[in-house]
C-alpha cells in the first residue's frame, strides 16, 4: 500500500497492512515533527509537506521494488502525509513485513534512505513569523 | 506542439501558478528551458534546479505533444 494523504495516518491501520501468517516480524518506522533543525537555531513550529503526488507514488513504487530485489521481505506500507502537521505528528510511516526481522530492519532503513532523497516532496518549515523551504540535498 | 509545465515547492513560489501550457516547436528541452527562464528570471538561478519528463526525471528524453514537465527544487520527504 502507497498513500500520499492530508489525513492523520493511522498507525494500526499502516501495520495491519502489512500483517500477514507468513511474516515473523514487523518493522515500522515513523517520522515527527520536531521543534529543532541541526541548520537553525529557529524554533520550528510546524512543518507544511507538499508532493507532486503522481511522481512521488511511482518513484515510492519503485524504491519499494528495488528494496524487494535486495531483501528478503513479504510486504511493504509507505503513508507521506502532505499539508500542515504539527509538532510530534507523524509526516511518514513505513511497515515492513519480512519472516525474521534482519531483513525487515534492513529493508525499512533502505527504503526511508531512498525516499529522503528520489521522489518529488518537499518541506516548508513553519516559524512563528515566516515560512522556509527545506532541502535535504 | 502544446506541452503542460508543471511548478512545485519554491518554484511555485516564483511562478505563482500550479501548472501552464506552452507552445514549442522542437521536442527539445532547450527551449523549453529558454521559455521558462525567460518568463520566470528567478527559476534561472534555483540551486540544483530539477526536471522530470511525464513522472521520470528528466534524462535526455525527447518531448513530445501532450507531454507534462516538471521543475522543482531539491526533495525533501519523509
Amino acid at each position: 500500500m502507497i498513500k500520499i494523504q492530508g489525513d492523520v495516518i493511522d498507525i494500526n491501520a499502516l501495520i495491519n497492512s502489512v500483517r500477514n501468517a507468513e511474516s515473523g516480524a514487523i518493522v515500522t518506522f515513523l517520522g515527527t515533527v520536531r521543534m529543532h533543525d541541526e541548520s537553525s537555531d529557529r524554533e520550528i513550529k510546524a512543518l507544511k509537506y507538499d508532493a507532486y503526488n503522481d511522481m512521488a507514488m511511482h518513484k515510492i513504487d519503485g524504491i519499494i521494488e528495488e528494496a524487494r530485489k535486495i531483501y528478503n521481505i513479504i510486504d511493504v506500507s509507505v503513508i507521506q502525509r502532505t499539508g500542515l502537521i504539527k509538532l510530534g505528528e507523524d509526516s511518514i510511516g513505513i511497515a515492513v513485513s519480512s519472516v525474521h526481522r534482519k531483513e525487515a530492519f534492513k529493508a525499512c532503513e533502505y527504503i526511508i534512505d531512498k525516499i529522503k532523497i528520489i521522489p518529488p516532496i518537499w518541506k516548508k518549515e513553519v516559524y512563528s513569523d515566516s515560512e522556509v523551504w527545506k532541502s535535504e540535498t | 506542439m502544446k506541452i503542460k509545465i508543471l511548478y512545485f515547492a519554491h518554484v511555485r513560489d516564483i511562478t505563482k501558478k500550479e501548472y501552464e501550457i506552452i507552445d514549442i516547436n522542437s521536442g527539445n528541452m532547450d527551449e523549453i528551458k529558454k521559455i521558462i527562464f525567460n518568463k520566470y528570471p528567478e527559476i534561472k538561478y534555483e540551486n540544483n534546479l530539477l526536471i522530470a519528463v511525464n513522472d521520470e526525471y528528466y534524462n535526455n528524453q525527447k518531448i513530445k505533444e501532450n507531454d507534462a514537465i516538471a521543475f522543482f527544487p531539491p526533495v525533501s520527504g519523509g
